[in-house]
């Protein structure tokens, strides 16, 4: 076990080390995102009233297309310099390889999202620095992370692999994508727990229910 | 063709399919005849309401064979042998032409009862979006060339895609739905909804059993079709080795729908809109069976003279 997170946290390491020094990633991520958030305020003309409703499926569909941006980019790194032939010749089990790249993504779509707030906050006038809605963020990058990462790393064997990624992810997250809107949006309408609750729960069962898949079938992915 | 080097297996249907596709043709028509003269007229919604025979029907069918698709997956990661995938595809591409009979045909019936062609109902808008998994299931397969990856990408994101179904419903589950639940306790309130007589619940479990025999026997067809298309990809691919490169025929027919509006005076119109959508799509996806064995026939006619040709 022991063996297992040294080998994960060696290849977290390893991502984050590459991201510090080249910083192509979470520039290219933050830059679109707060694109998205621009194009989203003229579309929607997001005056008072109507933000109020929108505000937290703004902020999901900016986070989701910043994080397809991500997942493509890490695995086609990967791909591209022959470096995932070399994480598998490592004797390590390769699911340890899954949870270090799942683990980077999902840091690196929360540092997105740790920008994005603020920014958002101070552009509208309106405060998203809540824990509550800290933990709805957290559990969503999980889940789509966790999706996102396995069919990543299918999506760069193919050949249509740049447009595959989003067809691939979409319709899966969108279980995870309804509850975490309608989880940020009940907590940021301040309503009662007890009617948000039924969404943490769908999305801690998404979390669990596709980390394990992803745990289970990862090794299928890669094997060559 | 006299002798040649590698057999053609598919020349000739094996007698149990020839006689499930007779039972299953038959079984057909009687279904269809049930519906029509049979099944009483509905009060309330009048004709349209026989839409929901084939519509209910054509939905378990669909289920199903995204069912049989995840199983074949799983089956596959296993023990790897081709013949899941084969069926795994073949399930999917059932599973997709039944749910497209079942969103359409519940749209025309939408039209009358609901007075709209399309509404955010949970169970409209998982049907689409498990339609919508399964067009990337296809396109993945398709930007992937060695088979043997495909498969095994295929067959993982067959299991992820059908896991993401339910939860699907769930998350959509929370908005208040119109769509009648007449099988099970439901809201009663639901528009739509009505009570099935005896008669009506005749015609609608054979129904049921009419399309899981002619699913059951599509699928061998199509499973055979794969097969041969994986044979043909073979001796393609070894014909390629001996520098022979030569054009095939193939190619799907494009499978194209026209929907007229019509006025929501008379339902008979949307009954028989309904009925022409499922005999006209389940007839174009027969023919494109049809074309695709027989261009797969000809291809490996071509490809078999190449290789003895090769030989001598």
């Amino acid at each position: 076990m022991s063996q297992f997170l040294k080998a994960t946290y060696a290849i977290l390491w390893k991502d984050l080390t590459a991201e510090r020094r080249s910083r192509e990633l979470l520039s290219a991520m933050l830059v679109f995102a707060l694109l998205v958030i621009f194009i989203f305020n003229f579309a929607l003309e997001l005056n008072i009233q109507v933000r109020a409703t929108v505000t937290s499926g703004v902020l999901w569909v900016t986070l989701a297309f910043a994080g397809t941006l991500g997942l493509n980019r890490s695995m086609a790194v990967e791909k591209d310099r022959g470096c995932l032939d070399g994480l598998l010749l490592a004797p390590v089990d390769r699911t340890a390889i899954y949870f270090g790249k799942m683990l980077a993504n999902l840091v690196f779509m929360l540092l997105v999202a740790v920008i994005v707030l603020p920014i958002y906050s101070i552009l509208y006038n309106t405060n998203l620095l809540l824990p509550g809605l800290g933990l709805v963020i957290l559990l969503g990058a999980y889940g789509y992370v966790a999706v996102g990462t396995l069919l990543a790393s299918m999506a760069v064997q193919a050949r249509t692999r740049d447009i595959l990624l989003p067809i691939l992810l979409f319709p899966v997250v969108i279980p995870l994508v309804v509850a975490a809107v309608k989880a940020s949006g009940g907590i940021l309408e301040g309503v009662p727990l007890g009617e948000i609750l039924p969404w943490l729960n769908l999305l801690v069962v998404y979390d669990v229910l596709f980390s394990a898949v992803a745990l289970m079938v990862f090794d299928f992915v890669v094997e060559e | 063709m006299q002798e040649t080097s590698f057999p053609l297996i598919f020349s000739k249907r094996p007698r149990p399919l020839v006689a499930l596709d007779w039972i299953s043709g038959l079984l057909f028509l009687a279904g269809v005849a049930l519906v029509f003269f049979y099944a009483p007229l509905e009060a309330v919604m009048g004709p349209v309401q026989k839409v929901f025979y084939f519509h209910v029907a054509s939905a378990w069918v669909g289920m199903l064979g995204f069912v049989v698709a995840a199983v074949c997956g799983v089956l596959y990661l296993v023990q790897k042998r081709r013949l899941w995938d084969v069926i795994a595809v073949a399930a999917v591409e059932l599973g997709m032409v039944f749910t497209l009979i079942t969103i359409v045909t519940g749209s025309i019936w939408a039209r009358p009862i609901w007075n709209t062609w399309w509404t955010w109902d949970p169970r409209l808008t998982t049907v689409t979006i498990m339609e919508l998994v399964y067009a990337a299931y296809l396109m993945l397969r398709q930007g992937i060339e060695e088979p043997e990856r495909r498969a095994r990408f295929g067959a993982v994101y067959a299991i992820v895609g059908f896991l993401s179904v339910p939860l699907t419903f769930l998350s959509i589950r929370i908005f208040r739905t119109i769509h009648p639940v007449v099988i099970g306790s439901g809201d009663p309130g639901a528009t739509g909804s009505f009570d099935m007589t005896p008669r009506m619940l005749q015609t609608f479990l054979f129904g049921l059993l009419v399309f899981s025999v002619v699913f059951v026997d599509w699928l061998w067809h199509r499973v055979r079709i794969g097969q041969m298309a994986e044979q043909v990809e073979e001796l393609r691919l070894r014909a390629m080795d001996q520098q022979m490169r030569r054009a095939t025929p193939g190619g799907l027919p494009v499978l194209l729908l026209g929907l007229a509006q019509e006025a929501p005076a008379d339902t008979l119109g949307y009954m028989i809109a309904g009925y022409a959508v499922i005999f006209g799509m389940m007839a174009v996806y027969l023919v494109s069976l049809v074309v695709r064995y027989r261009n797969l026939k000809l291809d490996l006619a071509v490809l078999q003279e190449l290789e003895e040709k090769e030989q001598s």
